[in-house]
Formats: C-alpha cells, sequence, structure tokens
C-alpha cells in the first residue's frame, strides 16, 4: 500500500521495521525515534532512541543502523502515547547541506516476515535538515500510523528541543577539542600533512565525508642492512615487531586483533578492526597494517594500538619503530617509539577514543611484561592466556 | 544440485516432485572467533503454525526442550552447544506426511542464547545459511544463505515451508529482531 502525506493506517503487526531508503549522496543522514507523552514531549532523556542510545530499556523501539529502526509494539511503555520517527542531517549548518540533496526517498514498513506493509515518499524538501517521517500513536487502544513527512530547519537539535530533550554538545556534535590541536575543515591556514606527536598529546581524527573512511595504522621498523654478508644475515636478523590492538566497543564487548591466535579481526563484522597478514620476515617494505572500519565509528568505544616482540630481545632503538596514522582527510598522525632501554616487550603505542563522530589519537609510548600487565594499566579487562602463531 | 534462494523468495518443493516424504533441514552458522568472554549458543527451533499464523499449543513449539512434536512429523536432532565444526549446526527433520492437517506453516528460526547478557548479536555470526535435504536421497535441494545484513538482531526468522494448494513450497524470509527467542514467540503465541 502507497500512502499519501497525513494518511493514517491501523497497524496490526507486533513486530515492524521501519526503513528509510534514500540516494543520500554526501550526507550523512541518521534515524532516530523519539518516545512522547500525551504532551507531545518525552518523559525523559532515556526516551530518544538514536545511536547514542541504541534501545529503548523497554525494548519496544531499537535503532538497527542508519537507515532502520525495530518496534515491537506489545512493548512500548504505558506513558508513550506516540514515537515520532524522524531523519536527520548530521551537521547540516555548518556542512550547508539541506535535504534537498537527497533523491529516491522512500519509508518502507515491513511486517515480522519482512513483507512490506506500506511505503511513504515524503514529498522533496528544499532546506530541511531534519524529517517527521512518520509517527506510531495509539488510537482507542490500538496503534496507528500516520505518514506525517514533515519537515524541519535546525537538525536534530532543533528537534530535540520540540520534544522535550535537552541537547548537549556532545550529542550532536563531538566535543571541540583544544584549540592548538583542532584542524577543521574550513581552517583558514593551509593544512599539514604529517603531524608528529608529542607524548601526551591528542589529536581527533577529521571526518570529511559521510563516514570516517578507512583508517589504516601502519607499524613500520628499521630493517637490518642487507649487504651484511652470509653470516650478517644470522648474526644481524633485527627484530620482529608484530602490531596489534585491544578494541572495546560501545555495547562493552572487548577484545584483542593480533596474529597471535589467529586473531585477524574483521572489517565488515565487530570488531570491525582488521589486521593484514603478518610480516615475520620483516622484508616487507611496509611494515604491518591494522585497519579500521570508519563506517562504524559509532560502534567502537576505544581502540589501544600495541606491539609486542615475538622473538628475539628488546631492542628497541635497534627497531626506531614508527607508528603512522592515516586517515583520509586527516593530515597523517606520526607516533614514534622514541623510548628505549625497555627490556619489557610489549608497548602500548597510542589510544583511539571516541569523542562523537570520530577518534581522539593520543601517543601513549609506554611499555609493559606482557599484555596482560597492559591491560590491567588500561582496565580492558580481557582474560589472557599464552598463546602462540 | 540445489538452488540457491534469494531472500524473499519462495520455491516449490514437493510439485513435481511426488516422492519427497521426508525433508531434512539444515542450519549452520559460524561465529566472531573471539569470544568476548561468552560462548556462543545458537539454537534453532521450528514453530509449527496454523491457519492464522500462531502455534495451537506449546507443543508446536519445537525446540532444545521439546524435541518431538507429537505424533512424531517434527523432530529436532538436538543442541549443538558451540557451534564448531563443519556441516550443519543444528537439523531439524520433517515427515511432511505426518504434519497434522491443522498446520498450515513451519517457520525456522535461529535465535542467540542468553543473547543480551552475553551482549551478543547477529551483527558476530556469518556464513548462516538453511537448507532442504531430501532426507530419504540425501539430495540438497534448496540452499539460502542469509548474509551479512544483520547488526543488533538476535533471532532471525530463517525460512518456512509452507502448504499451497495441497502441496509443501519453501520461502526464504531472512527477516532478523532484536527481541531474542521471547519476540518471536509472542509473535507466534508462545510464551516463551
Amino acid at each position: 500500500m502507497e500512502l499519501r502525506k497525513g494518511q493514517k493506517i491501523a497497524l496490526n503487526e507486533n513486530l515492524l521495521k521501519i526503513i528509510f531508503e534514500r540516494n543520500s549522496g554526501a550526507l550523512d543522514i541518521d534515524m532516530a525515534a523519539f518516545l512522547l507523552q500525551s504532551t507531545g514531549k518525552v518523559k525523559g532523556d532515556e526516551d530518544f532512541v538514536f545511536y547514542g542510545n541504541p534501545r529503548h530499556i523497554s525494548g519496544s523501539v531499537t535503532h538497527c543502523n542508519d537507515d532502520s529502526v525495530e518496534i515491537d509494539l506489545t512493548k512500548i511503555p504505558r506513558h508513550v502515547e506516540k514515537i515520532s520517527i524522524t531523519a536527520t542531517i548530521y551537521e547540516a549548518d555548518e556542512r550547508k547541506q539541506n535535504f534537498s540533496k537527497i533523491s529516491g526517498a522512500v519509508l518502507r514498513l515491513k511486517d515480522f516476515y519482512g513483507t512490506e506493509i506500506a511505503t511513504f515518499a515524503p514529498e522533496r524538501f528544499t532546506v530541511e535538515t531534519a524529517i517527521v517521517l512518520g509517527e506510531i500513536y495509539r488510537y482507542k487502544g490500538a496503534w496507528k500510523f500516520n505518514a506525517t513527512g514533515a519537515g524541519y530547519k535546525g537538525g536534530l537539535a532543533a528537534l530535540c528541543n520540540d520534544f522535550g530533550i535537552e541537547v548537549s554538545d556532545e550529542m550532536t556534535a563531538p566535543p571541540p577539542p583544544p584549540p592548538q590541536k583542532t584542524y577543521s575543515n574550513n581552517q583558514k591556514f593551509e593544512q599539514p600533512k604529517k603531524i608528529e606527536l608529542r607524548k601526551g598529546q591528542r589529536v581527533n581524527l577529521i571526518k570529511r565525508g559521510s563516514t570516517l573512511g578507512e583508517i589504516v595504522i601502519n607499524l613500520n621498523w628499521k630493517r637490518p642492512p642487507q649487504n651484511s654478508g652470509f653470516f650478517g644475515q644470522f648474526l644481524n636478523r633485527g627484530i620482529d615487531l608484530d602490531l596489534a590492538c585491544l578494541y572495546e566497543l560501545k555495547d562493552g564487548r572487548a577484545g584483542a586483533v593480533q596474529a597471535l591466535g589467529n586473531l585477524f579481526g574483521s572489517l565488515t563484522n565487530a570488531p570491525y578492526i582488521a589486521l593484514d597478514g603478518d610480516d615475520r620476515t620483516g622484508e616487507s617494505e611496509g611494515g604491518e597494517n591494522l585497519r579500521i572500519n570508519g563506517k562504524f565509528v559509532n560502534k567502537i568505544q576505544r581502540i589501544l594500538i600495541f606491539t609486542f616482540i615475538y622473538e628475539g630481545a628488546a631492542n628497541w632503538e635497534e627497531a626506531q619503530g614508527v607508528v603512522t596514522v592515516k586517515c583520509p582527510g586527516s593530515p597523517e598522525l606520526i607516533v614514534r617509539m622514541d623510548e628505549y632501554g625497555s627490556e619489557n616487550k610489549t608497548c602500548a603505542i597510542a589510544l583511539l577514543e571516541n569523542v562523537g563522530e570520530t577518534f581522539s589519537v593520543e601517543k601513549i609510548v609506554r611499555f609493559y611484561h606482557d599484555s596482560k600487565e597492559m591491560d590491567e594499566d588500561f582496565d580492558w579487562g580481557l582474560r589472557w592466556t599464552v598463546g602462540r602463531k | 544440485m540445489a538452488v540457491s534462494l534469494r531472500k524473499g523468495q519462495k520455491v516449490e518443493l514437493t510439485k513435481g516432485n511426488p516422492s519427497l516424504k521426508k525433508i531434512l533441514i539444515g542450519l549452520g552458522w559460524d561465529t566472531n572467533k573471539y569470544d568476548g568472554g561468552s560462548d556462543f549458543d545458537l539454537d534453532a527451533a521450528a514453530f509449527l503454525l496454523a491457519g492464522n499464523g500462531k502455534v495451537t499449543s506449546d507443543d508446536d513449539f519445537v525446540f532444545y526442550n521439546n524435541l518431538k512434536h507429537k505424533g512424531g512429523s517434527v523432530e529436532h536432532m538436538g543442541d549443538n552447544l558451540t557451534g564448531a565444526g563443519e556441516g550443519d549446526d543444528e537439523e531439524i527433520k520433517i515427515d511432511l506426511e505426518k504434519v497434522p492437517a491443522n498446520i498450515e506453516k513451519i517457520d525456522f528460526t535461529v535465535t542467540i542464547y542468553d543473547a543480551d547478557a552475553r551482549k551478543q548479536t547477529f551483527g558476530q555470526v556469518s556464513n548462516a545459511y538453511i537448507r532442504v535435504v531430501d532426507d530419504t536421497t540425501q539430495q540438497e535441494l534448496i540452499r539460502y544463505d542469509l548474509g551479512e545484513d544483520f547488526s543488533v538482531e538476535t533471532a532471525v526468522v530463517v525460512g518456512e515451508i509452507y502448504r499451497h494448494n495441497g502441496e509443501w513450497k519453501f520461502n526464504a524470509i531472512g527477516s532478523g529482531w532484536s527481541g531474542g527467542l521471547a519476540a518471536l514467540g509472542r509473535n507466534y503465541g508462545v510464551n516463551v
């Protein structure tokens, strides 16, 4: 059934998926839901379901991803009279974007079996940056759906304001980092291509497009000279550094990505971090790479980049390890492992933390006896056992 | 050679294949290598549904605690607690001729046991599939790979067999929900 704007239908299902299909182009659009009382306001912040609060405590509304919301009508709390399903453009004003830039927008209601119950194509918008796509509301003890399609200026902040949510800066935008460490998109000066971090320094990666893109973390180190002769090959093998990370996801899951134990990770599934094949010979010019799928930055809480020496002496000075963090649109961040003398074979190099829609990167370079000791220092809480590769 | 189905596709099972009396439903999946502190336990189940899409009694819900439907038409071959190994992780056998006349369709679901407490979702499950095998000849008839569409879901309606003009058909559903087995059960009229 194709709905016209303002058309209302009875909902005979318990479980519904509401999918907002569109060609977004460069726009970063996200869906959200507001569970409203009869006053038209939420009862509390927990009644705002969005990427930062993906499941209502009642289980009635779940933000599945940026284009679908799941509703369980049997679970809606008594104080809720209406659920407004919205779409907003992230940083619309800063980026001078609005809903005139999308095409092919269709809202699809699907039932338990994924079969389409109704579709609704909202009219074309012009200057709007937020849309109430539809509303689910109580009517004579049952639930109905209204094809609202109403546009607003002012983005998510305006909707929140309307619906009684106090907007903090963290909710709509990443907190502004200290000025000397920021490199914003509309800066007046030339953006540096590379930044070498000092110990303890933190900078934010710049989100250029609708997502962060692929973040590549490269570890490279000095190889032994190649012309040292037959015996030299044995005497001077250099050291083999393994690149690895600990991760913690927003939903509390945590783990490690490392060659040890074949925990190579995945870019498309949790943890959205993957390790390229281990270069055990140290022959490869490029060193080792960890990749983070920037599309899923919202799912990741923090990532600790570390390295360990699997075999050989802890000769950090000879290795002269360098970690480079590359992210499309951001300057390359260089973290030099420039502290030597530690006998310890594990080194925490850099910490990436979710600061809204992007990561901050902090130089750590701290040495530990093993991964377990490092884990404890950062309160990661994994179970460590001895592994081999 | 088995027919490979896309989401939403419906195909004939018994029409043109009158010798097909007993089928085996094989369900398989892989879970993320790192266990995050808890094991993954996925459970397959079958819901025997009347024309209104609901069960008639709790017995129509065949799962690890009710392995065999009365009359023996549907039998769950038992719970695999780890999902390890090649091939089907769980299997359900159906004797089509013994399915009671009031049963219009049988839905097959896979749910993550204790998903909320263990913080596990189908986002961490890969290579999930359902296949239909002729249990007499062991020939694989149908296969449906669920793909990578899932994120926060903890329960998936994988597929169903249903009666149509006196024959049985198969429907590749692949519809995921975040409320676990309880949400599916409520929808089917079972108190889970």
